[in-house]
């Protein structure tokens, strides 16, 4: 009798078990919208192969454009969707959606005539009433709140113009209007989608939604109704999630995958691409940009001659060398080449402890002193070459690593004496950095520099679409910055697209947003 | 043994709210903010404070502890900070994968374990016993991350036989990641297992069963397995619970979209929903584990069972004299 | 003439530690016949259980061995028995009763089910339905009521137990019944109950027993005959009158005096000075003559040999009248 029940136990035990392995492989509710993904022939000539697999190193947010927060978001986001401009394979900004773009006299009203017969991969057609829909719900998000500030009103002037009106002049819309979170939605299938119309996106770009196993794989397949222009020779894409790095390079070294975006193949793995045939490695470095602040509210810092002492005392090639394994270009400014308001006259602060020694000397600290760099991350590694290099003058740094959560608070706090931090561009333009930067109530000004001059200087590059004069303001801010010195330009780190050599990337994108659709696999 | 059951799952409920309220106040008095981390450079003061505002960050302490449990306990997870996509939903999600690694890593160490266990205790100090002991003490001494990657290298790559991540080929994709998840715990279940069937198989109702007459293999499976399996059995229990929150290495190598890593983000996010709701869903598991675990040593040891039906709640029968 | 159901001749058991080598049983030779109640009596340390293991062959099996000698039971060796011989003998011919009843029970089987073990171990044609009516039978002629077989051992007093533990022994009605010690670990009163019903099973069933104990009450009681063990062998062995009424060697002397005694007015216990020697490191000669009051130069070379005397046996050179030291 009793064995009778310890058996049913078990049956039940077993039963229980085998439930959860068929239902729980994690593939049970694919969010599938239209045409099914055909399955990727890996290993078949590559002359033949029409679709494309692409290693993700996480997974996206969400595939409404406007939720989007990280790179993997915008790459998704850009096979799918189009905005009234775009960026060319030269990195200029472009009309897309829309045919001509006008600019006013008094620099207020943008208008846009919207291309015609733009059909949307529901079969709408594209019209103005939809960035009329699509800027609504922009103005909604209180992620957009600053930028609205600027536009007094919008709308459209007939079924095929789109106005905006500002209140002031801001140039840096435009790149805006070309970010993925501007694209243009059909306001037919959001509203009929209601909440989840997302599992449905609907856009105007060369591909949509076929599949998205959540942390798995997203499958895009061709939008057969495309007519922006030719249908992309790539007829479908499989974004695979890795989320570890090794992972994502073993991944690309056996095939699994072809091609890795973004930030690219890690650092310290990069090179055995690099060094094969088999594999191309497209290096980029104008996209984020590594640097040391100084607290300029804070003794000794708020002194000049300390400031340029620590700058002559840092050894860029040697961080690029040992930190980032040669993979970076240093940086004499806050801007590279490739960001607009870059200025290749005007240079940084050499290489020169003795110097340094002198100047400290000088400021009155001859036996140096103390001081503690926040950062955040795998920067530890950089933090403790500097480290090192400030050693050599006097001064003894302790490095403290914190999350950026924990980061950002202290540094609010004011409460610091330096530290050391990345940022990347949303867009090639200067203002990207400076403006966050420098700017005097800007949260992530992380140096307390406050320079009315510095901040005029960021509201006419912003209002002002003379690049002539746009270029000698920043020429201006950028010799400022390195006259008053509180933050010391470090490098520009190099992301890579690393891809398997028979498929064809006709350009380096800026940004590193890639387009899909200019991909072709190699005969 | 009913009431037993009962009595605890009520003794769980407290338990619970008392995780969360600890969760929740370590996330609300450690440094981070998560409104920062979602605005980014495009961060002004106002900004902050209008994001704060929607996300309903600007709420006293108490106020929105007492909402998130009214609303967990309708099952009502919540939606991320920075999507707003619902917690509910992914977690509903990742729950199965986390499961079944859980599950598949405790039995693939059971089921090697135990008669490796066994046969050590058995064939004491003989070939087998030393090639046991070694194995247990090179498994234990792998670290996760390094076994992972090892697998990955040498059965993904250079053999092809197994996925090197994702859970897209079913049953196939779990092989490796079980393989490094159950790496340590084998090794303790076979040295528990040794320990306690040494221990067993010199008692002296063991000594009585083979004054019965019986064979070796009778000895041990009826009589020495069912009394030694009593601590492995915690051990299985402790560690099920291990694995439910801590497989995160093993998802995070080998990709594989668990709870783990849903954690993990919501941790270094500050993404309150995500993190309670993680804790609540892996707390309850945990719970319920170390239930069913009681409830199987009732089963095995008699002895047991009637201690948990002495517990106070049931009146001892005094037998009437005739 | 009785039939001889076990002879043991020269038998030597050797228990090998790290340490040393320990002589547990050295030249021990004893008879018991069919139908007869032998008692081995001795202090701890004999040698006694060791015996009873010897016989059923299970010495723990790295450390103990028999270096010597010969078991013969019903005719067979069991020496040279196979394994599987010996499993079918265990149990079903020889049945053996151990020590503490507390422990000897399997803590998560229930009483029945241990019985019904011994049953099902050797006699694979009776179904189930047979074997629960034996096992009911069995619980009622120990005295406890069949409808506690489905209850664990834990559930049970010791005296109880033990009751149990004999019925799984003559579950399969073995010829012979081997007890060490059955009654040491219980109380008394207990005591007496459970030897009363070992004594009338023994006369029902008409199984041997060889009792092993250091109570000689309980010997006076239960046997037939007697063998006293000291140090591994056998240096007295005669019929229960034999040994009560006329001890030989100085050992049994000093045993009996050492029994207190109602009667006697004396203050004083008699003990016998002196501790069993260490088994590792036996003295030469007789292994008593550091104790013995009686000691002669002989004893401290010569081990003594057997003297019998119309079936009463002692091994002791007081007896020898013919020896004189050359």
């Amino acid at each position: 009798m009793k064995h009778r029940r310890h058996a049913v136990l078990i049956a039940l035990v077993l039963a229980f078990l085998t439930l959860l392995t068929a239902c729980g492989t994690g593939r049970e509710e694919p969010i599938e919208s239209g045409v099914d993904g055909e399955s990727p022939t890996t290993g078949v000539s590559s002359g033949s192969r029409t679709d494309l697999i692409i290693g993700l190193s996480t997974d996206i947010l969400s595939l409404d454009p406007q939720a989007g927060l990280a790179s993997n978001d915008f790459n998704v986001h850009m096979q799918i969707y189009g905005n009234l401009l775009k960026y060319d394979e030269n990195g200029q900004i472009v009309p897309y959606l829309a045919d001509v773009f006008e600019i006013s006299e008094d620099e207020l009203v943008w208008t846009f005539k919207i291309k015609q017969g733009v059909l949307f991969s529901n079969g709408e057609e594209l019209t103005a009433d939809d960035a009329v829909f699509t800027f609504d719900r922009l103005s909604q998000n209180t992620s957009f709140a600053g930028v609205f500030a600027y536009i007094a009103e919008y709308s459209a002037i007939d079924e095929y113009t789109f106005e905006i009106r500002l209140n002031k002049p801001y140039f840096i819309l435009k790149y805006l209007l070309a970010d993925s979170k501007y694209a243009i939605l059909n306001r037919e299938a959001v509203e009929s989608g209601g909440e989840n119309w997302a599992n449905d996106p609907v856009g105007t770009g060369p591909y949509k939604l076929s599949e998205w196993s959540t942390g798995e794989e997203i499958v895009l397949v061709r939008n057969e109704a495309y007519n922006l222009s030719e249908l992309p020779p790539i007829e479908t894409i499989h974004y695979k999630i890795i989320t570890d790095a090794n992972t994502m390079a073993v991944a690309l070294q056996s095939g699994d995958i072809d091609f890795v975006g973004g930030t690219g193949i890690a650092a310290s793995l990069v090179s055995q691409f690099a060094s094969n045939p088999d594999y191309t490695v497209l290096f980029s470095a104008n996209s984020a940009y590594e640097f040391l602040n100084l607290n300029t509210q804070k003794a000794p810092f708020d002194n000049l001659v300390v400031r340029q002492a620590i700058a002559h005392a840092i050894d860029k090639d040697s961080i690029i060398l040992m930190a980032a394994e040669g993979n970076g270009v240093k940086a004499d400014t806050q801007l590279a080449d490739g960001v607009f308001g870059y200025d290749s006259t005007i240079e940084g602060y050499e290489y020169n402890p003795e110097k340094a020694k002198e100047l400290l000397t000088e400021a009155g600290y001859a036996d140096g002193f103390s001081m503690t760099i926040y950062t955040v991350g795998a920067r530890i590694n950089i933090c403790e070459i500097i480290q090192s290099q400030l050693a050599e003058i006097g001064i003894n740094v302790s490095c403290e690593p914190l999350d950026l959560g924990a980061f950002l608070a202290t540094i609010s706090s004011g409460d610091y004496d330096a530290n050391m931090m990345g940022l990347g561009l949303s867009y090639p333009e200067g203002e990207s950095l400076l403006n966050p930067m420098f700017e005097s109530s800007s949260a992530y000004n992380w140096c307390g520099f406050t320079s009315a001059e510095i901040d005029e200087l960021i509201l006419a590059v912003q209002s002002s679409g003379d690049d002539e004069y746009r270029q000698e303001c920043y020429s201006e801010l950028l010799t400022i910055l390195r006259d008053d010195c509180p933050q010391i330009p470090l490098y520009y780190s190099m992301t890579n697209m690393t891809f398997d050599s028979s498929l064809n990337v006709p350009y380096v994108p800026v940004l590193n947003l890639y387009r899909v659709e200019d991909m072709s696999w190699k005969s | 043994m009913l009431k037993y059951i009962v009595r605890r799952l009520l003794i769980m409920l407290p338990i619970i709210l008392g995780i969360i309220f600890i969760v929740f106040s370590i996330l609300e008095f450690t440094p981070g903010d998560p409104v920062s981390m979602i605005l980014g450079q495009d961060a002004t003061p106002e900004l902050i404070k209008l994001k704060r505002e929607e996300l309903g960050l600007n709420k006293p302490f108490l106020t929105r502890y007492i909402t998130y449990v009214l609303d967990i306990v309708r099952g009502d997870f919540g939606t991320m900070y920075a999507s707003g996509n619902s917690v509910g939903e992914a977690i509903a999600r990742r729950l199965p994968v986390t499961l079944e690694l859980s599950i598949l890593s405790i039995l693939l160490a059971v089921i090697v374990g135990i008669p490796l266990g066994v046969l050590s205790a058995v064939k004491q100090y003989s070939i087998i016993d030393i090639f046991s002991i070694l194995f247990a003490m090179i498994l234990s001494a792998m670290p996760g991350f390094w076994l992972g990657l090892m697998l990955i290298l040498i059965f993904s790559t250079k053999l092809g036989l197994f996925p090197s991540f994702g859970v897209g080929d079913g049953l196939i994709s779990f092989i490796l990641p079980c393989i490094t998840l159950s790496a340590t715990y084998t090794a303790v279940i076979v040295r528990m297992t040794r320990s306690c069937m040494l221990e067993v198989i010199n008692q002296d109702y063991v000594r009585t069963a083979r004054a019965k007459g019986a064979t070796e293999s009778h000895i041990i499976g009826k009589h020495a397995l069912r009394n030694a399996m009593l601590p492995v059995l915690t051990t299985v229990g402790m560690y099920f619970g291990a694995l439910m929150g801590g497989a995160v290495i093993a998802e995070t190598v080998f990709s594989l979209p668990g709870l783990g890593t849903l954690l993990v983000s919501g941790i270094t996010a500050k993404d309150t929903p995500t993190v309670l709701g993680c804790v609540t869903v892996i707390a309850t598991s945990i719970s319920l584990i170390n239930l069913s675990v009681d409830v199987a040593y009732a089963y095995i040891d008699p002895r047991i069972k009637a201690q948990y039906a002495s517990m106070g709640l049931v009146k001892v029968k005094v037998r009437k004299r005739k | 003439m009785s039939e001889i159901l076990l002879e043991i001749k020269d038998l030597e058991v050797q228990y090998l530690t790290m340490d040393a080598t320990i002589r547990a049983v050295n030249g021990l030779s004893l008879i018991l016949n069919r139908g007869e109640t032998l008692g081995v009596v001795g202090e701890t340390g004999a040698g006694k259980t060791t015996l009873a293991l010897s016989i059923m062959q299970l010495l723990p099996k790295k450390i103990g061995r028999i270096v010597g000698g010969c078991i013969e039971f019903a005719g067979q060796s069991l020496l040279n028995a196979s394994a599987k011989a010996m499993r079918s003998v265990r149990g079903d011919e020889i049945a053996m009763i151990f020590q503490d009843p507390m422990t000897s029970l399997n803590p998560v089987m229930t009483i029945g089910d241990q019985i019904a073990e011994m049953i099902e171990l050797h006699s694979t044609d009776k179904n189930k339905k047979e074997i629960s009516v034996k096992v009911d039978e069995l619980l009622e002629v120990v005295g406890i009521p069949a409808t506690r077989k489905a209850e664990y051992p834990h559930q049970f007093s010791g005296g109880m137990r033990q009751r149990v533990v004999i019925a799984i022994a003559l579950a399969c009605n073995p010829t012979l019944l081997i007890a060490d010690e059955p009654t040491t670990a219980l109380d008394v009163t207990i005591q007496a109950q459970v030897l009363e019903m070992m004594e009338d099973l023994k006369t029902r069933l008409n199984t041997s027993m060889l009792l092993i104990t250091h109570d000689l009450g309980v010997v006076a009681a239960m046997c037939d005959s007697v063998a006293v063990m000291y140090a591994g062998r056998i240096i007295e062995y005669g019929t229960v009158e034999q040994i009560f009424d006329s001890p030989r060697h100085p050992y049994t002397i000093g045993l009996l005096n050492a029994i207190p005694n109602l009667e006697n007015k004396s203050h004083r216990l008699i003990p016998i000075e002196g501790l069993m020697p260490n088994p590792a490191l036996l003295p030469i000669g007789c292994s008593f003559h550091p104790r013995c009051k009686k000691c002669m130069e002989i004893c401290r070379r010569q081990n003594p040999i057997n003297f019998d005397d119309a079936g009463h046996r002692v091994a002791c050179h007081l007896y020898f009248s013919n020896t004189e030291d050359t």
